[in-house]
């Protein structure tokens, strides 16, 4: 083994380290130093955290709105509270009619990105796998773009995406197109990018760019040729950058039910892809329907992607960033990063939404090129250690 | 009325006529195998390589589907057994087990209790004293929080070992577990094996490169030879001057251990042994 490698930044005694300055599971450092292994769960502490986030980003705007505010008026629409307003009705329209929306859609966003990153990771067994890397949003961005050329309403279309409010029928067709977009992408990425029963690290990268450039190119070609855009075009673009695209409560009529559904299906599945580092024939053997867990996998994966695209357009790397960080303090069992990754990456992008809103205000920077710009950097720093361990 | 049943319904597995192949390329690598195999059996498989050894492991594990013939586990066919249900009665421990992701050896272990797991729930009480078990009988509770990349392939091998036992089965199918060990590793591993199939009754199918160990483990040895079953029986009978003579071809010599008594093959000759006499 490979212990010749210098390491001493994190020094354990005892824990031979390779070329990571952190153990591959915390447990490890907890046992050395004799200390009990925690029993909280750390996902209660990201739920805390996600909770503090949602407040604070329906606070701050333009308009700064005082925490005891938000907190009342949430409470008091959701019915837990009865309290008399101590505040304008103006206020309570900023924040139950405007930001609360937008927030919940960026926290729904950002759990269903981070905990379709880890289904992918640990179905590819690649810690590179993540819908945006893939191409798989861009399979729902396809989608959901398409089905605005020739969707029902076509006119109310290019409204349909950003107000979806304006058509019922709309609001269901646009994500569903979405939906079918990722399944099929994520299905051929899968079947291209397969060799025996494994897969390589190349090959996936790779597929994924190809098919990821090919639709994206299809995406830009619809709008082009689409003249019934016409100046909802800006929007539309700021959608595919990655902007939040939440402006009331219709539009997370469809997309919350879908992702919350889709997280408890994705606890489910982690139980499963936990055996799945033994190869295909090794988790069957341990019991693990392999075939059922792949496709369900894909689907599940694909379907979460698709939600956060129809949220918040193409947001890149937060399903590569939020579990690799988040791998650090869980170790690397499914069945505690999945729920860690789906209150982390809630919070972890209504955080970067807010930055988002604050880095050039009072423009508003679509929170996508944020994480591609924090994301991107971080991609290429665990390519280059996923390629120095093999 | 149970104990009448009981005696109709074979124990064990029942191959019949058995005809698979290990890939979708479609080349047959068992080619008609029948075989039974009662419960509490330690059967060593022997063979050329490309015999069909790890396809008929493979298919006594259900992970490989014959495309003819039947096999039964206790009077039912393995492909009527669920596989959660299967997993909790059948361990197989592949020749090399290599974790796509860096994963602790009690981590790894613990994947063995994935059948006896719900959905949705944790490590029980029962799991972890399976764990703890398996790596006690091993011996490698020292190791449970090292990387098992970082392991030797002795320790990797009987972390894998104990990853089977943790699923606690009551059918071990080994393929080649002793290939990448040294003699005195090979010896530790198989002591662990053959204690849980003495005090446990445990059913072992044991997949050997080495003629002699499977001789000195197992008491009765199966050779298989293009995908068919070529002897059955004791070691000094399966492993006879004119069985090995028809598989290995005419260079094995059988001879009797000296201290244990069971059959033993020699290399009837030195490898270039004609030159070698020319030179002195």
């Amino acid at each position: 083994m490979d212990t010749a490698l210098p390491s001493a930044v994190f020094p354990v005694p005892g824990i031979p380290r390779r070329h990571v300055w952190w153990p591959a599971d915390p447990r490890q450092i907890y046992r050395r130093f004799g200390l009990a292994v925690p029993t909280f769960s750390l996902s209660v502490l990201l739920c805390i955290g996600l909770v503090g986030a949602v407040v604070a980003g329906v606070a701050w705007g333009a308009v700064v709105i005082p925490i005891h505010v938000v907190v009342g008026v949430i409470s008091n629409h959701l019915g837990l509270t009865s309290v008399v307003p101590t505040w304008t009705t103006a206020q309570d329209a900023i924040v139950w009619q405007v930001r609360f929306p937008r927030v919940l859609g960026a926290a729904l966003a950002g759990s269903a990105l981070a905990t379709s990153g880890a289904l992918f990771q640990g179905l590819f067994r690649n810690p590179m796998a993540d819908p945006f890397v893939l191409g798989i949003s861009s399979g729902a961005a396809f989608g959901a773009t398409l089905a605005l050329l020739v969707g029902p309403a076509a006119g109310l279309a290019a409204v349909g995406i950003l107000a979806p409010t304006a058509a019922g029928l709309q609001a269901m067709f646009v994500p569903a197109a979405g939906a079918v977009g990722a399944v099929a992408t994520a299905f051929v990425v899968f079947r291209i990018s397969r060799r025996g029963a494994g897969f390589l690290l190349t090959d996936l990268l790779l597929a994924g760019f190809a098919v990821g450039s090919m639709l994206t190119a299809a995406t830009t070609a619809v709008l082009v040729l689409n003249d019934q855009m016409g100046v909802r075009i800006r929007l539309v673009f700021s959608w595919l950058a990655g902007g939040i695209a939440v402006n009331g409560w219709g539009h997370l009529a469809v997309a919350a039910p879908v992702v919350l559904v889709g997280l408890f299906v994705a606890y489910a599945l982690a139980h499963w892809l936990d055996p799945l580092v033994l190869g295909e024939a090794g988790a069957a053997s341990v019991g693990v329907p392999v075939a059922m867990t792949i496709r369900v996998t894909l689907a599940t994966g694909a379907i979460l992607s698709a939600s956060a695209v129809t949220l918040g357009g193409l947001i890149g790397f937060v399903g590569l960033l939020v579990p690799h960080m988040l791998r650090r303090l869980t170790g690397p069992s499914n069945r505690r990063l999945v729920p860690a990754c789906a209150f982390g990456g809630g919070a972890f992008l209504v955080t970067a939404d807010l930055l988002a809103r604050f880095v050039l205000a009072p423009v508003e920077l679509p929170v996508g090129i944020l994480t591609a710009m924090v994301g991107g950097p971080a991609f290429l720093a665990i390519l280059r250690r996923a390629r120095r361990a093999s | 009325m149970a104990g009448a049943n009981s005696a109709r319904v074979p124990r064990g597995f029942r191959l019949e006529g058995v005809v698979a192949s290990y890939d979708t390329s479609g080349a047959k690598a068992l080619c008609g195998v029948s075989l039974a195999i009662e419960p509490g059996e330690f059967v060593a498989v022997v063979g050329p390589n490309g015999a069909g050894k790890s396809t008929l492991l493979q298919v006594l594990a259900g992970l490989v589907k014959p495309s003819r013939g039947t096999v039964t586990l206790d009077g039912v066919a393995l492909r009527d057994h669920r596989r959660r249900d299967l997993a909790r009665r059948i361990a197989w421990l592949p020749q090399r087990l290599d974790p796509a992701f860096d994963i602790t050896v009690e981590g790894l272990v613990a994947l063995g209790r994935t059948p006896h797991r719900s959905l949705w729930g944790g490590d029980d009480h029962a799991d972890r004293l399976a764990i703890d078990g398996a790596l006690a009988a091993t011996d490698t509770t020292e190791f449970r929080d090292r990387l098992v990349q970082e392991l030797s392939g002795g320790e990797r091998q009987r972390v894998a070992l104990a990853m089977s036992l943790a699923q606690m089965p009551e059918v071990l199918l080994l393929d080649e577990p002793t290939t990448h060990l040294d003699p005195a590793h090979a010896q530790g591993l198989l002591d662990v094996v053959a204690r849980k199939h003495r005090d446990e009754g445990l059913t072992v199918v044991a997949v050997f490169h080495d003629l002699n160990l499977a001789a000195l483990a197992a008491g009765r040895v199966v050779v298989i030879d293009g995908g068919l079953v070529v002897a059955d029986g004791p070691p000094a009978l399966a492993l006879a001057p004119s069985v090995l003579a028809q598989t290995f071809g005419p260079v094995m010599h059988t001879v009797t251990h000296p201290v244990v008594g069971v059959a033993q093959v020699l290399p009837a000759r030195a490898p270039l042994a004609c030159l070698r006499l020319e030179i002195s």
